[in-house]
């Protein structure tokens, strides 16, 4: 059986790609279909998802870490969100152009905050989201 | 860089699937690592193949 790849394992590639990434845009085709668009300006990466079943799995991978799974989503989000923050990075994350979630230094959350427990996530889009990660 | 890599490896995997063309295209990227500065314009063509995987 494949081995889950850990929190850290997981946390390691938007902070790799933060610090190695200054601008410019990526594009990611998978069989000539736009899947996502990544856009990077200074201390800020743009992920733009063109299909759902994409950034579902994105956060299914998230959910599917070695740790113990509804908590530690959370948790895991937490982590990474206020890593970002102490570096100054941010990541937003949008599907077909509508942000969904904000990340990092940039983020400025409102009542979301009550249930993250943290200043460095702002949800953009909750029904949304919620739909996604159900 | 081996985590790293293994966990890029599944991610692609989640994202595209087994068997899958990704094309990736660059658009003015700029790159910074140890120090050196790199731009990057075209595109790269990923011909993903897994070996089997035992059941």
């Amino acid at each position: 059986m494949k081995s889950l790849p850990s929190t850290a394992e997981l946390l390691e590639i938007p902070l790799w790609l933060l610090r190695t990434l200054k601008k410019g845009e990526i594009s990611l085709y998978a069989d000539s279909i736009g899947n996502i668009e990544l856009t990077i300006e200074e201390n800020r990466i743009n992920l733009n998802f063109h299909q759902e079943n994409q950034l579902k799995a994105i956060l299914q991978l998230e959910a599917e870490t070695k740790e113990d799974p509804l908590p530690k989503r959370l948790e895991t989000l937490r982590l990474l969100a206020e890593t970002l923050k102490q570096e100054r990075l941010t990541i937003t994350i949008s599907l077909r152009d509508k942000r969904m979630l904000t990340i990092g230094y940039g983020a400025n959350p409102t009542f979301s905050q009550r249930v993250t427990a943290t200043d460095a996530i702002e949800v953009n889009n909750l029904v949304e989201l919620v739909k996604l990660a159900g | 860089m081996k985590g790293l890599g293994e966990t890029l490896a599944q991610l692609i995997d989640k994202l595209a699937g087994k068997g899958t063309n990704i094309q990736l295209t660059f658009k003015d990227l700029t790159l910074e690592w140890a120090g050196m500065k790199t731009k990057l314009n075209g595109s790269i063509m990923l011909d993903i193949l897994y070996v089997s995987e035992k059941k």
